[in-house]
């Protein structure tokens, strides 16, 4: 972590010195998307995107952004340290990190660390609650996340250089490049963050110790166009990092953590009329070590290796879409605790939506077939409907399912393989209220969800501890956001509000599962007024129980977070836009996992340029 | 049953420790302090912490938890507490994930002092002249490094740390040598249990006695080590450290765990039962005096012991929430039942 002073003053000194001719205006024509699905058939469900700008201008990790974008809890073990998501109170192996289209969530325990992906470099993403298995497998119960790199053939080039400095010796840095002709285009991400993450305990008189962290990610995206109706096109990604674990108590064993995943994404495009076919292949290779006290190290670690193959057919016929879709999945693993074993599953998901007048309707099926489990049928099905010109209705119901992990299945004395997947039947319902000039809009979600046969280790009678099918999991809630985008001359206001009202319980005790708040609202407010801006943000997490049968003494406090920014852009300085972000502005000491404690308040300073 | 007098409490326990083999020290003191007529429950607590210490009263009428953290504002035991021992009127609580001993007062709970060097994951301790003996397991994966750690009960330094040669667990003393459980390493393909002597006068490894399959419990009583493995109960001759005597088990009784002996009778639990022997008998009795029934789907029993006739258990219920002690009466009739801290694991008697 020594050269990152340099580097970082390095790449402040390129962001100044470089310029840029003109605002980048973004053409919207030909943009190609690698996830074709998701704004297709997502029918009775509410779609949130993120803008690669509000990626750019929160840190970078994946925790950051979707606590503050949306309902999505986040438990960390300390500033970015191992982070597992709650969405809509389901567990963290429920809900979906997707990658262009591909469930990405790791093999070995069915989760995705979400400190361990830096988005600054993506395009957009997409946040879609509730059930998706149908098409994104297994762990898409709660929702999912889509990370996403998109492809121009305008002809243009756009760079981005930005760096971050800020309290705790942390160091941002993101440069991204697209370019493009009329057969080629080529889009590249570099990203880096790291921190000493030595920050003080507010309210305690003890400083975080060991927190350490330096993260690399590479995206790549490359793509050809053959003729008019063939498209070849390559999708990479580098994650690369280095982490201490914080630690509890001062004389605990210093650990680390290292991991490197790659994974890479080739796919040929063909349009025949009204048929689209796709072939994807997809090679993800992912790596973790850990070191259980660095004075000693004796460091184990794993590796799994997912090789898919996918093939797609898109055909339109009059008012309906099809979407034929099969895959073959093989995974293999070897490392210090797990067996060298592999798994494969064959899947075919049939997609069919259709239009009449005001009503869009989706029937869709999947079927896997694993050569160590049973898969149930699963199905979604779900209506849109245009009440009136301001307000439209959207139904879902599905069945989804997630998977024994690697872990559960092939654990060195522990694993097995007589689990059954754990299944999700779910319904939710919204309302969604917006003017003509979409100025404003309201939505409400309702949602109910009966999760079974989920998967917990705990030990046998002979005291060893073993994955079990045991536990029943009824989730209900409330979700309402509310949008606007006002502009009065020159003054420009941007409002995104979020409540979320989460009830999760054990249906053999009726306690609500820990680490679940009831409550959760979120605030952003975006004003502009020429060449400056400003953001305020705040988040509010209510109480959370820290033990399962929700003893009254051992809860986390809920808790107000405030954070703020200004912006200034400097047209006569080469454009460079310079920002200053105030985080936890009133110093709240505040908690996600017990004794884990999360910085107060600390500051940034953001340079940026587009060119 | 109910209700003692302080003055036969006071009695009671200094007959129990005089007679408690564990512990040399048989100088009668006058306890002072919330915490001397009662139970001391540690609970190891989990990955972030939530370790406490619980204390229930004799007359099984209340519970306190985190009387440490009560009594010793912003301390803690640190993370995994495995263990406590005594010495005299201090207590040694033993934390196995922060590497350190907290010595508090032990009526108090009062923070003495805190040994925090040269140890690496400790388990278990007991005191010889004037010495503590602590195991410390070191890496996980490995049985070549663990030791025993040699601390000087007036300092309270580490003054010599002894590599044991195997896996260091359980850790007594009887007859002026101290005796080292060697479970194997979990795992290992060629399972070996023994038991290390250890000789306080040179501090090295003099003996090493092979024992059976998954060696779980070592007590110590009338000048005699008492091994509970797969076989059954072996007692080692410690003047000549031989396996002098061995009690094997019924075919139908597994998994047997928690040897406690009371009363001229060894007490062992195999799942949620509770079985005892005579300890002249030939063959451990599968006769179960009671079982006892987890409130919790999946409850295990995490912490066993018995005192003065009584059985307590601690269950752990689902690793997530607080745990349970029950207080059985000799019959197995339940007198009580208590909500503790985060994975009760051990019990120990004021």
């Amino acid at each position: 972590m020594k050269y990152s002073i340099i580097y970082s003053a390095l790449a402040c000194l390129i962001t100044t010195l470089c310029y840029s001719q003109l605002d980048s205006i973004q053409k919207l024509d030909e943009v190609f998307v690698v996830d074709r699905q998701i704004k297709r058939f997502s029918t009775g469900q509410v779609l949130q995107s993120i803008s690669s700008r509000t990626l750019q201008e929160t840190p970078g990790l994946l925790t950051d952004v979707l606590q503050e974008n949306t309902p999505i809890f986040f438990k960390q073990n300390g500033y970015g340290m191992v982070s597992s998501p709650s969405f809509r109170g389901t567990t963290a192996q429920q809900t979906a990190v997707v990658w262009n289209g591909f469930n990405i969530n790791s093999q070995f325990n069915g989760q995705t660390d979400f400190n361990t992906l830096l988005v600054d470099g993506f395009d957009e993403l997409s946040v879609r609650p509730g059930g998706g298995s149908v098409i994104y497998g297994t762990g898409a119960i709660g929702g999912s996340i889509h990370l996403k790199n998109e492809l121009r053939f305008t002809g243009e080039t756009h760079a981005t250089l930005s760096a971050r400095i800020g309290s705790f010796s942390t160091y941002q840095n993101l440069l991204k490049a697209s370019t493009s002709n009329e057969k080629w285009s080529l889009s590249l991400a570099l990203s880096r963050f790291s921190s000493e993450n030595n920050y003080d305990w507010p309210g305690t008189d003890r400083q975080n110790i060991n927190g350490q962290f330096e993260h690399y990610n590479a995206n790549l995206s490359l793509s050809r166009k053959i003729n008019g109706n063939n498209r070849i096109s390559y999708h990479g990604m580098y994650f690369n990092g280095d982490r201490n674990f914080s630690l509890v108590f001062p004389t605990d064993p210093p650990t680390n953590y290292l991991n490197e995943d790659h994974r890479h994404l080739l796919e040929w495009e063909s349009q025949l009329s009204e048929v689209t076919s796709v072939l994807k292949l997809a090679f993800f290779d992912e790596f973790f070590q850990y070191t259980a006290d660095t004075r000693t190290p004796r460091p184990t670690g794993a590796s799994a290796q997912t090789m898919l193959a996918r093939y797609s057919l898109f055909y339109t016929y009059k008012d309906f879409d099809f979407n034929v879709l099969s895959e073959y999945n093989y995974s293999s693993a070897n490392g210090d605790n797990v067996l060298s074993e592999s798994r494969s599953i064959a899947s075919f998901a049939f997609l069919t939506k259709h239009h009449w007048k005001k009503l869009t309707s989706e029937v869709s099926f999947r079927q896997e077939y694993s050569d160590v489990y049973e898969s149930p049928f699963l199905f979604s099905s779900g209506l849109n409907y245009e009440i009136s010109n301001h307000v439209a209705a959207k139904v879902n119901v599905s069945k989804n399912f997630r998977i024994p992990t690697f872990n559960d299945l092939y654990w060195e004395g522990s694993g097995r393989t007589d689990l059954l997947p754990e299944t999700s039947n779910q319904a939710e319902a919204s309302l969604i209220f917006s003017d003509t000039k979409e100025k404003y809009q309201l939505s409400f979600t309702g949602y109910y969800n009966d999760i079974t046969n989920l998967i917990r280790w705990i030990p046998n009678t002979e005291n060893i501890w073993q994955p079990e099918n045991v536990d029943e999991v009824e989730t209900y809630g409330l979700e309402a956001n509310f949008r606007s985008q006002l502009q009065y001359g020159e003054h420009k206001l941007r409002i995104n509000s979020l409540y979320a009202y989460t009830i999760s319980e054990n249906k053999q005790t009726g306690f609500q599962l820990t680490y679940v708040p009831k409550h959760q609202f979120k605030n952003n407010l975006t004003y502009k007024f020429g060449r400056f801006s400003t953001k305020v943000q705040n988040l509010y997490n209510g109480e959370v129980f820290t033990r399962a049968n929700n003893s009254e003494g051992d809860i986390l406090e809920d808790y107000m977070l405030w954070n703020a920014s200004v912006s200034y852009l400097f047209p006569e300085l080469l454009d460079l836009k310079l920002s200053f972000q105030v985080r936890n502005i009133t110093d709240t000491p505040y908690q996600t996992v017990e004794n884990r404690p999360l910085p107060g308040r600390h500051f940034f300073i953001q340079t940026q340029l587009n060119f | 049953m109910k209700q003692y007098s302080n003055l036969f409490l006071l009695l009671l326990s200094i007959l129990i420790l005089s007679c408690n083999s564990d512990d040399d020290n048989n100088e009668p003191f006058i306890p002072d302090g919330d915490y001397f007529d009662g139970t001391l429950i540690l609970n190891e607590g989990g990955f972030s912490g939530s370790s406490s210490v619980s204390f229930i009263s004799n007359d099984l009428s209340e519970v306190e938890n985190s009387i440490f953290e009560n009594t010793n504002a912003d301390q803690n035991v640190g993370l995994f507490p495995q263990s406590i021992f005594f010495d005299g009127d201090r207590a040694f609580i033993i934390s196995n994930g922060s590497n350190k001993i907290s010595v508090v007062n032990r009526f108090t709970f009062e923070l003495l002092e805190t040994i925090d060097n040269d140890l690496n994951v400790p388990r278990y301790g007991t005191v010889l002249n004037g010495k503590v003996y602590v195991t410390n397991q070191a890496a996980f994966d490995s049985d070549q490094d663990d030791f025993v750690a040699v601390i000087d009960l007036e300092t309270l330094q580490v003054e010599e740390t002894v590599l044991v040669g195997a896996v260091a667990n359980h850790i007594v003393n009887t007859n002026g040598n101290v005796y080292v459980q060697n479970p194997s390493l979990f795992g290992s393909e060629n399972p070996v249990n023994s038991i290390s002597v250890f000789n306080p006068s040179s501090n090295s490894i003099d003996d090493v006695i092979q024992v059976g399959d998954d060696l779980n419990s070592l007590k110590a009583f009338n000048n005699k080590i008492y091994a509970l493995d797969d076989d059954g109960v072996k007692i080692i001759n410690t003047a000549n450290f031989s396996i002098e005597t061995r009690i094997n088990k019924p075919e139908n009784l597994i998994s047997l765990n928690n040897l406690r002996i009371e009363s001229g009778q060894m007490y062992y639990t195999s799942g949620t039962a509770v079985y005892s022997s005579s300890l002249s008998s030939t063959e451990l009795s599968s006769e179960v005096i009671f079982d006892y029934e987890s409130e919790f789907a999946n409850g295990t029993l995490y912490g066993f012991d018995i005192h003065d006739g009584q059985f307590y258990l601690a269950d752990a219920g689902d690793f997530a929430s607080n745990g349970t002690v029950f207080i059985y009466s000799s019959s197995g009739d339940l007198l009580a039942d208590f909500s503790v801290g985060l994975n009760p694991n051990g019990f120990y008697f004021q």
